[in-house]
């Protein structure tokens, strides 16, 4: 790749700034802006472009996403969307390596002694060829390190001006992100194009571990971590929503680098890629650059849909998790995901029980009763494409317990389907206009908003058109949501202890 | 709600607050650039204020006192985020309690009041046909604060448990800790608990915030569609009566914590906790802001820590041995003191191996060999980045909030990157060398199998 100096960009940079500088115009409506101002089209090998021209400073905010997530694996491939983010860091065939032909060789016996370490390892841990090939691993992956560049990207990126380079991976969906001075557009479409198209999977097992750290950071080494990841195995007990993003502590380490590979090569298709840049542009110039790098990507099936459901429930599901932290309620009841018309009268419910410092539940639980410490509700957990949950998360205040927050939950909820108001409807309609608003101050924000509901629901419309179905919902529809829904049957309950303190009951 | 799940929040609330009053509009802006001016004046009360025009329908208005933790002392630890807490559950006069966040509600805004190092801001976010009302609602809530028994004993409440619960959190606990030592539980150091929140005396606590809630130390910032001429009159009409005051000033004696660190040479501080990945925090005490030595820091942390996965600790401990997931070093200049942390997680087994590389790569650095071409790359990252500091109204409004605060020269932001162009490998191992030269505090949280690999590197002092 080719680089400049910085002075160099600098002077370009800041000489487009003075040219561009527009004088102040007003949005008025937030929602008919972007559906006036995005341009959506598509490449011919199927993926979505959408480009909005904005702002006065001349930077870019990439967002390159596919319909994919840990919702899309199966028994083998546990953590493997996840995994694979992670690999898409270590550079391709012509970026970070120095010599590729040198380095090839190395990189299919590695992958081959790993795989080898691992089926042995399953089959028993104790076979005395495991250590023979873990020190030849450790020597092949020593020579490869003297042909290779570590974070390749995030070098080229950082030195060029990029800030905010990473990637998620949620059950729904896997992003990839990075902002860029403008003039940086061209650099951007050819590092991508080279990242999608050939990636080289080295460093796989050092960076297998790294996930395995990632896991013991965000989930066995924290509370709240532990108990959400077991709520969702008990509020899903079918359906692969179930399963944790980054893995099971048990799988992770036997993770197969041909099962991630076969797992690219499934889904990072074409036809479930959406590229967003939002920022400073000439979207017919930034098109044609994208055209011109991401167009010969190839197209391949698409995988087969998933046909699991979850089955329907005979009872309350109910789980404790002991913990040295202190306690923690998460009470879920499943239903159905967008675009169902309910899924929309939910997001209004939650927001009235939950949404914030004014919410029924933060007012009772936090405010007056004052036995929580705080109250949120996600009204799609954990994902939008299938069918999920709206799940409430309450941390207790000593001395009271997950369970007086159980019981008062159940009062005020019953009191809400009783009395919700118009009022409430009314306010909730005017948080999600000022929301919109409020989310067109960032070129990230909008790439994000428009990448998740193109990737997710199929059109990044539904975004700028939300607010107006919200203002439809009436509270003849919040209330037909108690039988419906918030049944006892239909409900998922997990409480986290303080094993500590059970420690002393003891 | 979808929107809010997936959108990024305009204003970061934790930004700053107050320093001296410049009559201008555009002055401060990187050479050759265009951008939106910023209108400051200062009013007769001693405010400061800020206003800088937005193409979008909204207001953000920010009021920042100068108050926060740098400024507490060990008896008074916690005492800022108290008062924001108790205000935001408490209210004012015009707005008590529940119908503070009712009239929020009503206009679909967002309301934050948080306490961070330096100072506690106000932040009211709403629609711009909603700004007489955000001005009237964020000065009654300066003005005119409840701190009634209930709302108060509902404050302390919710505090000492955020407190508490910090203990469950490996990273909150190892972080806390390195400061208290470093800093000796004063300022940066100082550590809240929840005896002292419960025990504050009302009296104080009011005392505490009227001395704090004046002209003087406050900075008022709009970033909104309406003018500046109109942003001022409404900001004199709603702020023009608070009493003037003067500006709180917090120690910052940079000999006494490096006296500590000093001190800790060879020490391990061990937090036992059984949980399967230990927390491993290296630091030290760092400089002011604006010093001569700034850049060449900024550069030596850009290659230590800070510069993502290219950095000299990311790339040692995470991508070629596969040891940790987070490995971080941040240095953070403020106006009297700064800091410098390194940290890494990683699984119990390998608490001693990491820190070993923490140490080494930190305590080396003043001896290790920086090419040229490594101070280019970090320079280039950050000076190339460095539009992005200006990527929209409110970043350049809080700039020059944050520049004013922390009294940095008019061209400061003019001559940042010529600053920078200057910074030489030398300069990089000369400032790296000051600020190593006392050695660095380690502190590690793990498992008790942690502390055996402890006690084989240095003298393991168990803390709690």
């Amino acid at each position: 790749m080719k680089r400049k100096t910085a002075a160099a960009v600098f002077l370009v940079l800041f000489s487009i700034i003075g040219s561009r500088h527009t004088a102040w115009a007003g949005i008025a409506d937030a929602g008919g802006y972007l559906l006036n101002n995005v341009v959506s089209k598509r490449l011919p090998n199927g993926i979505t472009v959408l480009l909005l021209n904005r702002g006065y400073a001349p930077v870019l905010s990439f967002q390159i996403s596919f319909r994919v997530g840990s919702v899309d694996e199966d028994v083998r491939t546990i953590g493997a969307a996840h995994m694979l983010e992670h690999m898409l860091f270590k550079g391709t065939d012509r970026i970070g390596t120095k010599d590729f032909k040198a380095e090839r060789p190395l990189q299919a016996r590695i992958e081959v002694i790993g795989e080898t370490i691992d089926r042995l390892k399953l089959l028993n841990p104790k076979n005395e060829r495991i250590p023979v090939l873990e020190k030849e691993l450790r020597v092949l992956q020593e020579q490869q390190s003297h042909l290779i560049e570590g974070s390749p990207y995030d070098r080229l990126y950082s030195e060029e001006g990029g800030v905010g380079f990473n990637a998620s991976t949620s059950k729904d969906m896997t992003g990839y992100y990075v902002s860029l001075p403008a003039s940086k557009l061209a650099m951007w479409a050819e590092i991508e194009s080279e990242r999608l198209r050939n990636p080289v999977f080295r460093e796989y097992y050092q960076e297998r571990n790294n996930v395995l750290q990632e896991r013991l950071m965000r989930y066995d080494a924290v509370g709240s971590g532990i108990l959400y990841e077991r709520f969702l195995a008990t509020a899903f007990i079918a359906h692969p929503y179930r399963h944790p993003i980054i893995g099971w502590r048990s799988n992770i380490p036997f993770l197969s680098v041909e099962e991630v590979k076969r797992f690219y090569y499934e889904y990072y298709i074409p036809s479930r890629m959406t590229i967003v840049i939002v920022g400073r542009q000439n979207t017919d110039e930034t098109f044609r650059v994208l055209e011109r790098y991401f167009g010969t990507l190839p197209a391949r099936p698409e995988p087969a849909p998933i046909a699991i459901q979850e089955p329907q429930r005979p009872g309350e599901r109910r789980i404790e998790v002991l913990f040295e932290a202190g306690p923690e309620l998460i009470v879920g009841w499943n239903k159905p995901a967008f675009p169902s018309r309910d899924d929309c009268v939910l997001d209004v419910a939650g927001e009235i029980l939950a949404g914030g410092k004014a919410s029924r539940l933060y007012r009772s639980l936090v405010v007056e009763k004052q036995i929580a410490t705080s109250v949120s509700v996600w009204s799609a957990t954990p994902g939008s494409r299938y069918d999920n949950c709206f799940a409430l998360f309450v941390k207790p205040r000593p001395p009271h317990t997950p369970e007086d927050c159980e019981a008062a939950i159940d009062k005020e909820m019953d009191r809400f389907f009783e009395d919700v108001s118009d009022d409430e409807i009314r306010n909730i309609a005017i948080a999600m206009e000022s929301e919109m608003v409020f989310g067109l101050e960032s070129n990230t924000g909008i790439a994000r908003l428009l990448s998740h509901y193109q990737t997710v629901h199929g059109d990044w419309r539904y975004a700028a058109r939300y607010p107006s179905l919200i203002r439809t919902v009436t509270r003849d529809e919040i209330r037909s949501l108690k039988d419906k829904y918030f049944r006892p049957d239909n409900r998922t309950v997990a409480l986290l202890r303080d094993s500590r303190a059970m420690e002393k009951k003891r | 709600m979808k929107w809010k799940r997936v959108v990024i929040s305009a204003l970061s609330a934790a930004m700053l607050v107050s320093a001296r009053s410049v009559e201008d509009s555009t002055a401060n802006q990187p050479e050759g650039v265009s951008l939106p001016p910023v209108h400051r004046e200062t009013l007769p009360n001693g405010i400061r204020f800020f206003h800088v025009r937005d193409d979008l329908p909204q207001l953000t208005l920010v009021v920042s006192i100068g108050m926060g933790k740098l400024y507490e002392t060990g008896d008074d630890a916690g005492i800022s985020e108290l008062i924001a807490k108790a205000i935001t559950i408490g209210g004012s006069a015009r707005y008590p309690g529940n119908s503070l966040h009712d009239a929020i509600e009503a206009m679909g805004g967002r309301l934050s009041i948080v306490s961070s190092w330096e100072t506690t801001t106000i932040t009211v976010k709403v629609l711009d046909r909603f700004k007489n009302e955000a001005f009237a609602i964020a000065a009654d809530l300066l003005a005119h604060p409840i701190f009634s028994p209930p709302s108060l004993d509902n404050a302390r409440s919710i505090v000492a448990d955020a407190i508490a619960r910090k203990a469950d959190d490996p990273a909150e606990i190892a972080f806390e800790r390195a400061r208290a030592i470093i800093f000796e539980g004063v300022g940066y150091g100082s550590v809240p608990t929840p005896a002292i929140i419960r025990t504050l005396p009302v009296q104080r606590i009011q005392d505490y915030w009227t001395r704090r809630a004046v002209g003087g130390n406050l900075m008022v910032g709009v970033s909104s569609s309406i003018d500046a001429e109109e942003a001022t009159r409404l900001c004199r009409a709603h702020f023009g009566l608070i009493p003037q005051g003067s500006e709180a000033q917090y120690a910052a004696d940079i000999s006494r914590p490096r006296s500590a660190v000093a001190r800790s040479r060879g020490k391990i501080f061990f937090y036992p906790k059984e949980i399967p990945q230990a927390t491993v925090v290296v630091g030290t005490a760092a400089p002011a802001i604006g010093g001569e030595g700034e850049q060449a820091l900024e550069i030596m942390n850009y290659l230590l820590g800070g510069g993502s996965f290219s950095s000299r600790l990311v790339s040692e401990i995470r991508v070629k041995r596969g040891l940790a997931y987070t490995v971080q070093s941040i240095l953070r200049l403020r106006r009297g003191i700064g800091v410098f942390l390194a940290f890494a997680q990683t699984e119990n087994r390998s608490a001693g191996e990491v820190l070993d590389l923490l140490l080494g790569g930190v305590e080396g650095m003043p001896r290790a060999k920086v090419s040229a071409s490594e101070v280019a790359w970090a320079r280039n990252a950050i000076s190339n980045s460095f539009i992005f500091r200006f990527d929209k109204p409110s970043r350049i409004l809080l700039n020059e909030m944050e520049r004013a605060y922390y009294r940095l020269p008019e061209d400061y932001f003019i001559s940042y990157r010529t600053r920078l162009a200057r910074v030489t490998p030398d300069d990089v191992l000369r400032e790296s060398g000051r600020l190593f030269s006392d050695g660095l505090v380690a502190v590690v949280v793990g498992s008790r199998a942690v502390e055996e690999q402890m006690k084989k590197r240095g003298e393991v002092v168990v803390i709690h």
